[in-house]
Order: C-alpha cells, then structure tokens, then sequence
C-alpha cells in the first residue's frame, strides 16, 4: 500500500527562497483573481483563542494550509487538504487569488510555480499570473521534493518510489529520469558549488545542472535542509544545526538548538542574514542567531494533526496553521 | 377480495387527497438561487408538479398492514411530493424527512406523515449529501466545499466546517461526522460537538460513497470495498475488499452489510470478515441506491426505477415501482423513502416488516 504524506520532507523543511516565478501560456486549472476566503484581521489575543502578541495579522485561508513559500510579490500558501495554492499580499495580508490544483497539496521549497499532490504523486506547473495549471507529470513527487535550478524543475521521489525526474521549468515537459544509485533519496535537491545534490541519503548522488551523473559522494546527506538564503545547512536529529561548506561539504558552523524527534514534523528557515528560526517539533518556534550562537525560544504554538509551515519573507515570519485554516504573520523582532 | 380491493382504493384515495391538501397548505419553496431561465420554468413549476405528485402516486402489491388514517404512507404505495428541482439525497427519522436539492442549493424538512414542508434552509450552494445526528442535520455543500450543521427544528445554521477537496459524502457516528473527500482520497474526521476536523484516514483510490453501520464507516472504491474502524488514522484502521464490479453504494446495519455493484448485484458481506459473501443476488438493472433495514435486509433502487428487497438469506422480491431511477434511498424502522433528481419528487412508503 502506497503511503501518502501529510508534507514531504524536502518540503516540509522551508528555506528562504525568493524567486521569480515563469509564466506561460496555457491554461487546465481553474483559478480566480478573488475567489476564496480572502479575509484577514489583526488579532485580538483576548478574543481570538491562543494568538501570540507577536502576531501581527491572521489570515483566514482554504482547508489545511501547510506549506508556504514566497516570489518577489506574494506569499503563496499551499493547503494540503482544500487542493488550492492561495496568493496572499505582503502589502495587505489578503487572500488576493486563488488556484485549484488538486488533493494534499505540497509546493516546492523554492517555487510556487510547482507543486505536488500526494493523492496521486503528480508535480504540477502552475501559472502564477493566470492562476492555472499548465502542466502535470507523474514524478513520484508524494513524500519528496521539488525544486528549479536553472531552467530545470527537479523532482526527486518520495519513498513510494524511486529516482528523480528533471522537468523543464518553462513548458513542464519531462527531460530526463535519473535512476538513483541510493535509495532514500527523497530530497532536497540543492545546488552546491555548481554541482547538484540529491539530499536524503548516504552517499550523496551529485550531478550537473543539465542532468549528468558526477557519481556518489561520500557524504552523509540523511539531514540536509534546502538552502537557506545562498548558505547550506544539515540539521540532524540531535538539533545540531550544521552549516556546510558548499565546495567541501564539510561542516563550518555548529549551533546546538533543541533535537527534533523524526523526518518530517520539522522545520527550519532563515533571512539568509544571519538569523534562522526552527521548529523542531509542533510547538515551538526558536530563533537562533547564527553570529552569537544563541538559540531563544520565539514562541509557543497551538497543536496542529499536521505541523505548521513557517517561512521569513518580507521582514516576517509567515506561519501556517493547519487546524484552524489560518496563516500567521509574526514579527520575529518581538 | 372485491372488499379488500375496495377498502384499499378508498385507502388510496384518502391518501391522494391528504397529499393534495398538504401540498397546497405548503408549496415547496422556488428555487431562489439559479438564473433567469431556471426561475422562469420555477413559476410553471408548482402547478405542474402538484399534478405530478397527484399522477405519480401509484398503489402497489395489495399488501395490507397497519394503517395510519393521517398519513399519506402506506404499505407497497408510493406517495410523492415536489422535492424541488434537482433532488439528489435524503434522509430521515421517520418523523421528519430532510432533502437536499443540488438545484437551487436548498435543504428541505418534511413531515413524514403528511409530506409537507415545515422549513427550507438556503445557504448551501450545491448539498449533494445529508446525514442526522444528535439533533442536527449534516449537510455537505460540494459547492462551497463546506459542511453545515443545521438545527432540525428549524434549519438555521448551527455551525459550518471547510472540507478537504472534492467531498463527496457524509455519515456519522457517535459524535464523529465523516466526509469523503474525492480530491484527496481521504475520509476526515470531524468532532460533531464543535464541528472541527480532528483527523483523516487515508484511502485506496476512487473512494465514491460512504456510509456507517455495524461499528463500522463503509467506503465504495475502484472495485473495492473498503472498511474504517471507528478508530481509524491515517492508514491505520483501514481494511481494503475486494468485489466483483465497481460498487455503487454500501448499505449497513449490525446486521449485515450490502454492497451494489455496476453490473446489478447485490452483495451481502459479513461485518465480522467482509471477505466472507452471506448472500449474492441479482437485480433487474444497475442499481442507483442502496439503504439497509433494521432486520438486516436491504432495498435497492434501480436505473429501472424498481425497488427491491433482498434478504440475507438470498431471497428477493420486488417492492414496488416508482417509475423514476431513485439517486438516494433511507430508510427508518419499517419507512422507506427516496428522491430521484428526473422527477424532482421525494417518495415514501412503508415496506412491510
């Protein structure tokens, strides 16, 4: 029986990433410039149940909001059980559109322009400006992760299957399918002082950007996270946060911070300025500069069935709330 | 028998006028939501439909058993009402019967005994399913992708919840509402007391229906049949049958689960090993609707527009016609009634025990 997974691991470990998303002609999906929840209010944490003082707006979104990332203009939301990726604006905190593209919906960590559903394990190319979904491929994405380097959408597959699957980030057209050498190499792809990296597993498989094997690297690759701003980072379950040496792969920075228990109910992101904040279980947001090694406790979270997504974009951390189909915007400053 | 045949025409005929006075004390409400064209033939419709209803009430087998000098159902006779314009699902209590018209978005209370309308509910945009717990009325709005609780008394909005994608169905048990969602192939748990998910269950692909009885939630699959413990979480719980056809309703009680499949056989599964058959009968066409009765037998509707009754024991008789493919059937002690969407009517009648 085929698993399916509430988030991905490569997806469920946010990095900062901000990035343009590609349009293109074309329209399957169905989506709307307006439609959808679309309200947002400042919080009453006297009224509104267990909202922190540092959140500055809750926003109300479609069912299951889990993963979140942003392009240059927006914060895209990803609700895993309503199926649609919402656009939200920085400068109002509203839902400002809306797109269906299908069951247990997971994003890339890098581009809002790709997507996967778990139901059936297809990365779908999504159309930013028109709101549509332009293309699906089946690439075993369910459990594993996406993500565009270059011209190239990678997508490597979940534990339900094997290998990776290169997509061109334009059209959606696959390209190529590379056979694995490992197994548990379910993500994340990262590019690495030129090379690319399929995270998850020990050795590493490495490969150019055009999809050229460069063979397996003796590295131990089980916890690496996607890039944070232009840094590398493995977090292994101790909570040992380990930034790596893009050439060397070796660890140049070590942040002890509190351990996280399995695979996915995780998460990790930065402002690619020296600041990260970590999730390391369901309930805790810590913030960990990395200049002073200090790692505080930023703030308590309700229980979700699923974890929250967190991402910083646009001087915030944006938080999802799983359960009660809301985002939150937090200062982290405060 | 001149006099049986006599007192059973005056029977009907009383029934015929009841029908008639009630419609008229209580017009279905028009549809209120839908466009021009739509409101236009909504305006012919009352007087149309009220014919209707007084034609379509056809007196069956010469079976006689209690009769209740008020009530418009009857043993083996169909009554009808206007449902609306697209009526595609129903339940009941016996006393009360609720519709849900996929139409004009609206959900509709009648008293069983007369058939009429006490109270019409429009917030939902499309209900495709309804299931009575507690109290309230479940209503699953596909169009909205919402779900509604409804107070039976007078079918305000007690609370509503946000469904996964594609819902396409709803049962409860204990205080737990389930909905099927197609999107996601999940069934998702929701705590009736506070109308907010608390989990899903992971399913096979191609979930199509869903319904509970026997300690048990029944899902339809792609030629599968597929058995949720009331404890079920993500995949934990789950247990996948296999059947002959790709099934188009389950049907349980403590006594028995039926299964309809496409090609029009009717299966009874043991609840205890649903990979164990008890009974295997044939229909006389594909089957449209499955509801279960308390004695463990079930009636199937069929695109023949027949009902029939299957036993666990194999055995098989018809019950009646109505004449019109029925989209949903259910049924509460010995009360049987259904709604088709072609005719736009909700049919009652009484099976015998």
């Amino acid at each position: 029986m085929s698993i399916r997974h509430p988030l991905g691991f490569g997806a469920s470990v946010i990095a900062t990433a901000l990035l343009l998303a590609a349009c293109s002609a074309g329209s399957v999906g169905q989506g709307s410039a307006s439609d959808g929840p679309s309200s947002s209010s400042a919080p009453s944490p006297g009224t509104a149940g267990n909202v922190p003082p540092s959140v500055k707006a809750v926003i109300h979104t479609d069912h299951g909001p889990a993963e979140i990332v942003a392009s240059t203009d927006a914060i895209w939301v990803a609700n895993h059980r309503g199926g649609t990726l919402e656009k939200v604006d920085p400068a109002t905190n509203r839902i400002i559109g809306s797109v269906t593209v299908g069951g247990e919906l997971n994003l890339s960590d890098n581009d809002p322009a790709w997507a996967c559903t778990n139901v059936d394990s297809n990365a779908h190319r999504i159309d930013l400006t028109a709101l549509s979904v332009t293309s699906s491929a089946k690439t075993g994405c369910n459990g594993g992760s996406i993500r565009v380097i270059g011209n190239t959408a990678w997508s490597a597959a979940g534990p339900d299957d094997v290998g990776a699957t290169l997509l061109d980030a334009t059209t959606g057209s696959i390209r190529a399918h590379l056979a694995l050498p490992t197994s548990g190499s379910g993500g994340p792809v990262v590019l690495a002082h030129g090379r690319v990296l399929i995270g998850g597993g020990n050795p590493t498989a490495a490969y150019t950007p055009a999809g050229k094997s460069l063979g397996l690297l003796p590295v131990d690759m089980t916890w690496l996270v996607p890039p944070i701003g232009s840094d590398l980072y493995r977090v292994p379950d101790s909570g040992a946060i380990t930034q790596l040496d893009p050439s060397t792969l070796k660890p140049v920075l070590t942040i002890q911070a509190p351990k996280h228990s399995d695979d996915w109910n995780w998460a990790i992101t930065g402002d690619g300025h020296g600041h990260l904040w970590y999730r390391p279980d369901y309930t805790h947001i810590y913030s960990v500069d990395i200049a002073t090694r200090q790692v505080t406790l930023l703030m308590t979270l309700p229980w979700e069935e699923v974890p929250t997504g967190i991402h910083y974009a646009f001087g915030s951390l944006w938080i999802t709330n799983y359960d009660t189909d809301t985002v939150w915007r937090v200062d982290p400053t405060t | 028998m001149d006099e049986i045949n006599d007192e059973l025409a005056a029977r009907a005929q009383r029934a015929r006028a009841s029908l008639v006075a009630e419609s008229a004390r209580h017009p279905v409400p028009l549809p209120s939501s839908v466009g021009g064209a739509r409101r236009a033939r909504g305006s012919r419709t009352i007087p149309v439909l009220a014919g209707l209803a007084i034609v379509a009430i056809t007196v069956g087998a010469l079976v006689v058993s209690s009769w209740r000098s008020q009530s418009v159902v009857v043993p083996n006779v169909m009554s009808t009402v206007s449902a609306g314009s697209r009526p595609v699902a129903v339940v009941t209590d016996g006393a009360t019967t609720y519709v849900a018209d996929a139409g004009p978005g609206t959900v509709t209370a009648f008293s069983t005994d007369k058939l009429s309308a006490s109270w019409t509910n429009q917030d939902a945009t499309r209900p495709i399913a309804l299931a009575l717990s507690h109290g309230n009325l479940w209503v699953l709005d596909a169009g909205a992708s919402r779900l509604l609780e409804l107070d039976v008394s007078d079918g305000h909005v007690v609370a509503t919840a946000r469904t996964s994608l594609h819902p396409l169905g709803v049962t409860v048990t204990g205080t737990t509402v389930w909905v099927l969602s197609g999107g996601n192939d999940t069934l998702d748990k929701y705590d009736a007391t506070t109308a907010t998910q608390t989990g899903s269950v992971d399913l096979p692909a191609g979930a199509t229906s869903v319904t509970s009885g026997g300690g048990y939630v029944w899902v339809t699959a792609s030629k599968q049949v597929v058995r949720v413990a009331l404890d079920a979480n993500r995949g934990s719980g789950v247990l996948s049958v296999p059947v002959a056809d790709q099934p188009v309703a389950v049907a349980a009680t403590a006594a028995g689960t039926w299964v309809a499949l496409k090609t029009g056989e009717l299966v009874d599964l043991d609840p205890a090993d649903p990979s164990r058959t008890r009974a295997h009968v044939a229909t006389d066409a594909p089957p449209t609707a499955l509801t279960a009765l308390v004695d463990g037998s079930a009636v199937v509707a069929t695109t023949a527009g027949t009902l029939t009754r299957a036993t666990t024991n194999g055995q098989v008789s018809a019950l009646t016609a109505p004449g019109a493919a029925l989209a949903s059937l259910a049924s509460s002690g010995t009360l049987l009634v259904g709604v088709s969407p072609v005719t736009a009517l909700l049919y009652a009648t009484e099976v015998p025990s």
